[in-house]
């Protein structure tokens, strides 16, 4: 009974923090803040992407979803309204999520001999690359798939938008590997970059930071960061597609809300 | 003869017609003999390039796109031809700055074609 009662006295002053904190942000618009409010509200965004896991999207992609859906509540919640934050937030992440699957929806198919040919290419790259010790030319692949290099080139193309649940779940040892980057983790080294994505960044996985951080602070190619965390090239090709994508879409969001 | 070929795309500034402008990209990569590290980095750098003359919701007008390669070298310069006078001008955000930076080894925005546009360059890795 104590407990249930210190619990729910716990709940109602963190809840009471909450509210000062967005009273100051909606004063400030201070980035510190806006960052401090998104990680402090992550759990309901990773809670709330949970839910559409059984969809056949990784959840990597979908916290990334709801974590846009997190960062635009924080910059246009009213505190003044009446409304609480989780409300309101809930439905604007869950409105994010939903405009994910419809959007998803539309995407052009690729044909069967495509998303094969796709699939043969991982192999060969990672076959070619050990031999060569350089990534291979599209002709290269083109030689080693039996398929003509527009086949090659048209492959890489739909590998961009191809969404397999298989392709993407986290693979073996993927979470030892989140954990030794997490703790291997430091902040990006750019002010530019921290001021504009920083509340982003922190959202997303330890993995994905880290290959943003390689590909575009360290200047490690594709390959390389492959090699470094554990995953295919042609993973870390479509992780930095998907990942370039929310960047401009935070970015988009940012300017919108200044 | 000119080492240097040259092909030229044009079509209706929509978001969704992107894939076209990667595809010639990654074929005339190819054709310069790039890996596919290098490909792929130049599809990412096209997207930047794209997004810039088109943002995200499609412009007016058409896109003109010019690919020229060489055997050591791609360069892409992208314009948008037909939109009126109040349409906002062609730039690149602090963002897509930052990644062209990393990805290719020259960019810029140019108006000197008469329409705004963007272009980029990249030397094929030994």
């Amino acid at each position: 009974m104590t407990s249930t009662a210190s619990r729910a006295e716990w709940g109602a002053a963190w809840r009471a923090e909450m509210k000062e904190k967005f009273r100051d942000f909606a004063r400030s618009r201070d980035d510190r803040l806006r960052a401090e409010l998104v990680e402090a509200n992550l759990g309901l965004a990773e809670q709330l992407a949970r839910r559409f896991t059984r969809r056949g999207e990784p959840y990597d992609d979908l916290v990334q979803v709801s974590s846009l859906g997190l960062i635009k509540s924080v910059d246009r919640f009213d505190p003044d309204r009446g409304v609480e934050f989780t409300t309101f937030a809930t439905k604007t992440i869950l409105g994010e999520l939903k405009r994910h699957f419809r959007d998803k929806g539309w995407a052009v198919r690729a044909p069967r001999r495509v998303q094969e040919l796709y699939l043969d290419l991982g192999h060969a790259v990672a076959t070619l690359t050990q031999e060569l010790r350089r990534p291979p030319t599209i002709a290269e692949l083109s030689a080693a798939s039996g398929a003509s290099e527009d086949e090659v080139i048209e492959a890489l193309e739909a590998g961009r938008g191809y969404r397999s649940a298989s392709l993407d779940d986290a693979e073996p040892g993927d979470e030892a590997l989140a954990s030794r980057l997490g703790a291997e983790d430091r902040t990006f080294g750019d002010a530019e970059w921290r001021v504009v994505l920083s509340p982003h960044l922190q959202t997303l996985p330890a993995r994905d930071r880290a290959i943003l951080r390689y590909r575009f602070v360290d200047g490690l190619t594709q390959t390389e960061i492959a090699d470094r965390v554990g995953i295919s090239q042609m993973h870390v090709s479509r992780r930095l597609t998907r990942l370039l994508a929310s960047l401009r879409d935070v970015c988009a969001q940012t300017l919108e809300a200044s | 003869m000119s080492d240097t070929q040259r092909v030229e795309l044009s079509f209706p500034a929509r978001p969704d017609m992107a894939f076209l402008a990667r595809m010639t990209a990654a074929a005339v990569a190819s054709r310069a003999d790039f890996g596919l590290d290098q490909v792929e980095d130049l599809r990412l750098a096209i997207d930047e390039l794209y997004v810039a003359l088109v943002g995200e919701q499609g412009a007016e007008g058409d896109v003109r796109l010019s690919f020229e390669w060489t055997p050591e070298a791609v360069r892409v310069t992208g314009s948008l031809a037909g939109a009126s006078a109040g349409a906002s001008p062609v730039s690149l955000s602090d963002l897509s700055e930052r990644i062209l930076d990393a990805l290719v080894d020259e960019h810029g925005v140019d108006g000197r074609t008469g329409a705004p546009g963007v272009w980029l360059s990249v030397r094929r890795r030994a």
